[in-house]
């Protein structure tokens, strides 16, 4: 069974997004900023991590730098998950190796299809 | 008497050559005014052969109407001789043999000869020299009356900057007289707070030897100034001499006032205009930060509402309750409408914006267009069928998000506007560019509002309650004008729209 961590402040999408990740059959572990979100991808190193940019404190950028920078994170696949409009934004995320991302707001097709694509190239 | 006179002119060789060949006319008379002597220049003055002159009065080369005044002044003259001119001052005429009267120059001398006083006259014809004169007299006399009339106001200077003339424009413009104006006194005119900048232009001007041109005030006849512009030059001799300057000057009060009424006007409306722009981009930032704000804010509640529709829709997948179905698409697709209005307010303010870059790709367009139509499936009434056939080479190197956009833009309108049980077709073509036409057989747009069908939140009034916000194909137009393409569409209400979109093919 697959993990994957799920870093999003907002209560309700992390809640759902969860629900529907177990649906699907992940095992899901979450975190409701960055900083919990970099103890929690250290500790349980999950497959893959979803990751919303907008996030108080330790933003998405930050959180994808620091997990790059660790040995045990660094492989990691990592996807954005935004309600951003700015393309810049988004395109600074993959800059920096992110390995895709959802805009907000997604139905399950559009999630599972990104989730796997990242997961396929790992494997 | 003569023979001895002459001998002993003629015993002095040198004197008698002077005598002989002088330009100038030699008369000698005694106290009687009996000539005595002339010498061959007095006789060719006065058109008299040699020795025709001697013994005669000398009045008779005098005009007739002088003549009586001429015998006191000889008379006077022998009572006290000097040597001096004759009628100092006054303008001197002789007569000709003839009668014929000319100008002359006479100075006079005397010497004593054997007991007699003799006068001599040196006689200069001046006929030249008066008729001179006389024509540079008229002539300033013309250029002065130019100058007088003219509806300029002149004045003259000389080389030491005082002025020397001002014509009668000027002086009827100041009130004053010329005595008054000349030198420095036109200065006295000048506006109190013109005069020092004016001053040094033209001493500037002056000592440069260098046209000028200034504005300046000056007092008029009733106390009140007026804007002048005066134009300096300076003038020549036709020897190069330096004479001084000559200025004109015209009263341009009115349209100075003018102009700078019309400059502050103009200030005035260039702040309110600046003013006004300032707003406006104020406001457009306001809009755009909203539009974004808006967009963004949006977006979380609905990937809420989103999410728990999916999940509903896995919880219930098991009931297979068609109300619960029905419902759940509603959500769906009401989420879905309210998602591509936001991202049409979010694309068209970064296309107002300028913010919308062309990112062209190579790709298949056939094997694009059949997903973009899968997309829409969703939105089809009961009986619509969407066809698509592709002509020419697959290949196409276009921005594909803009032009997916497009596609789905235009083919859901096509389903919107098209009743049940009709066909709408897409047919792509690449030759010498691309081609996709999107055909319908909806209500059509009416032709009196098909030129309006571009503009922004502009929508047809047979579009009735079908909901829609007027920016897609603003949109859609804007992207493919970004691609350097047109779009166009035929219509006919009742049966049908065809959209056409060309776009150039960029190569590779």
């Amino acid at each position: 069974m697959k993990t994957v961590l799920i870093i999003e402040d907002n209560f309700e999408i992390r809640e759902n997004t969860t629900e529907i990740l177990e649906l699907e059959g992940f095992a899901v572990i979450n975190a409701e900023n960055g900083e919990e979100g970099m103890l929690a991808a250290t500790k349980y190193l999950p497959d893959l991590i979803l990751c919303d940019i907008m996030l108080p404190q330790m933003d998405g950028y930050l959180v994808l730098k620091d997990l790059r920078k660790n040995p045990l994170t660094a492989h990691i696949p990592l996807i954005y998950v935004t309600a951003s409009t700015e393309k810049s934004e988004v395109k600074r995320g993959m800059k920096m190796g992110a390995n895709g991302y959802v805009r907000k707001p997604f139905d399950t097709k559009e999630l599972m299809d990104a989730i796997n694509k990242s997961l396929k190239k790992i494997v | 008497m003569r023979n001895e006179h002459l001998i002993s002119l003629e015993s002095e060789a040198g004197f008698r050559v002077l005598f002989e060949c002088a330009t100038i006319g030699i008369l000698v008379t005694n106290e009687k005014g009996s000539i005595e002597l002339s010498n061959p220049c007095a006789e060719k003055l006065f058109d008299y052969n040699p020795t025709e002159l001697f013994g005669k009065p000398i009045e008779g080369l005098i005009p007739q109407s002088l003549r009586h005044k001429h015998t006191h002044h000889r008379e006077s003259y022998f009572a006290n001789p000097k040597a001096r001119p004759m009628g100092l001052g006054m303008e001197l005429y002789a007569s000709k043999k003839n009668g014929e009267v000319f100008p002359v120059e006479i100075s006079l001398g005397h010497y004593e000869l054997e007991g007699e006083m003799l006068a001599v006259a040196f006689v200069t014809d001046i006929t030249d020299r008066v008729k001179a004169k006389k024509i540079v007299e008229e002539r300033e006399a013309w250029f002065r009356n130019m100058a007088d009339n003219s509806p300029v106001m002149i004045w003259v200077s000389g080389t030491d900057k005082g002025c020397t003339y001002f014509n009668n424009t000027w002086l009827e413009f100041t009130g004053r007289i010329m005595e008054q104006e000349i030198g420095n006194g036109w200065a006295a005119g000048v506006h109190p707070e013109d005069l020092e900048r004016s001053l040094i232009t033209y001493h500037d001007a002056f000592d440069s030897r260098k046209p000028f041109r200034m504005e300046y005030r000056l007092r008029r006849h009733d106390g009140r100034y007026r804007w002048i512009q005066d134009v300096g030059k300076p003038t020549y001799f036709s020897d190069n001499t330096f004479t001084g300057f000559i200025g004109s000057c015209s009263d341009i009060h009115d349209q100075r006032m003018m102009k700078e009424e019309l400059e502050f006007l103009v200030r005035q409306r260039t702040t309110e205009l600046s003013d006004a722009l300032d707003r406006e981009k104020e406001m457009n930032e306001l809009k755009s930060r909203f539009v974004s704000m808006a967009s963004h804010e949006f977006r979380t509640p609905l990937s809420v509402v989103l999410s728990s529709t999916a999940l509903i829709e896995q919880y219930t997948a098991a009931e297979k309750n068609e109300k619960i179905n029905k419902h759940l698409t509603r959500v769906k697709a009401s989420v879905s409408n309210l998602t591509t209005i936001l991202n049409d307010f979010l694309s068209l303010d970064k296309l107002e914006q300028g913010n919308v870059e062309i990112e062209r790709e190579l790709f298949d367009i056939a094997e694009f267009i059949q997903p973009v139509v899968k997309d829409v499936h969703f939105l089809r009434k009961k009986g619509q069928h969407i066809s698509h056939m592709h002509k020419g080479e697959h290949q196409v190197l276009l921005d594909q998000k803009k032009l997916r956009y497009i596609m789905v833009n235009l083919i859901s309108n096509s389903i919107k506007y098209s009743p049940e049980n009709t066909a709408i077709n897409l047919h792509s073509e690449n030759a010498e560019g691309i081609t996709i036409t999107v055909e319908d057989h909806g209500i059509g747009i009416p032709e009196e509002e098909q030129k309006h069908m571009f503009n922004k939140f502009f929508r047809a009034k047979n579009t009735g309650n079908v909901q829609g916000t007027g920016l897609g194909l603003t949109i859609v137009k804007r992207y493919v004008e970004l691609m350097n393409g047109t779009v166009g569409f035929v219509s006919k209400p009742g049966e049908g729209t065809s959209f056409i979109i060309e776009l150039p093919q960029s190569r590779v």
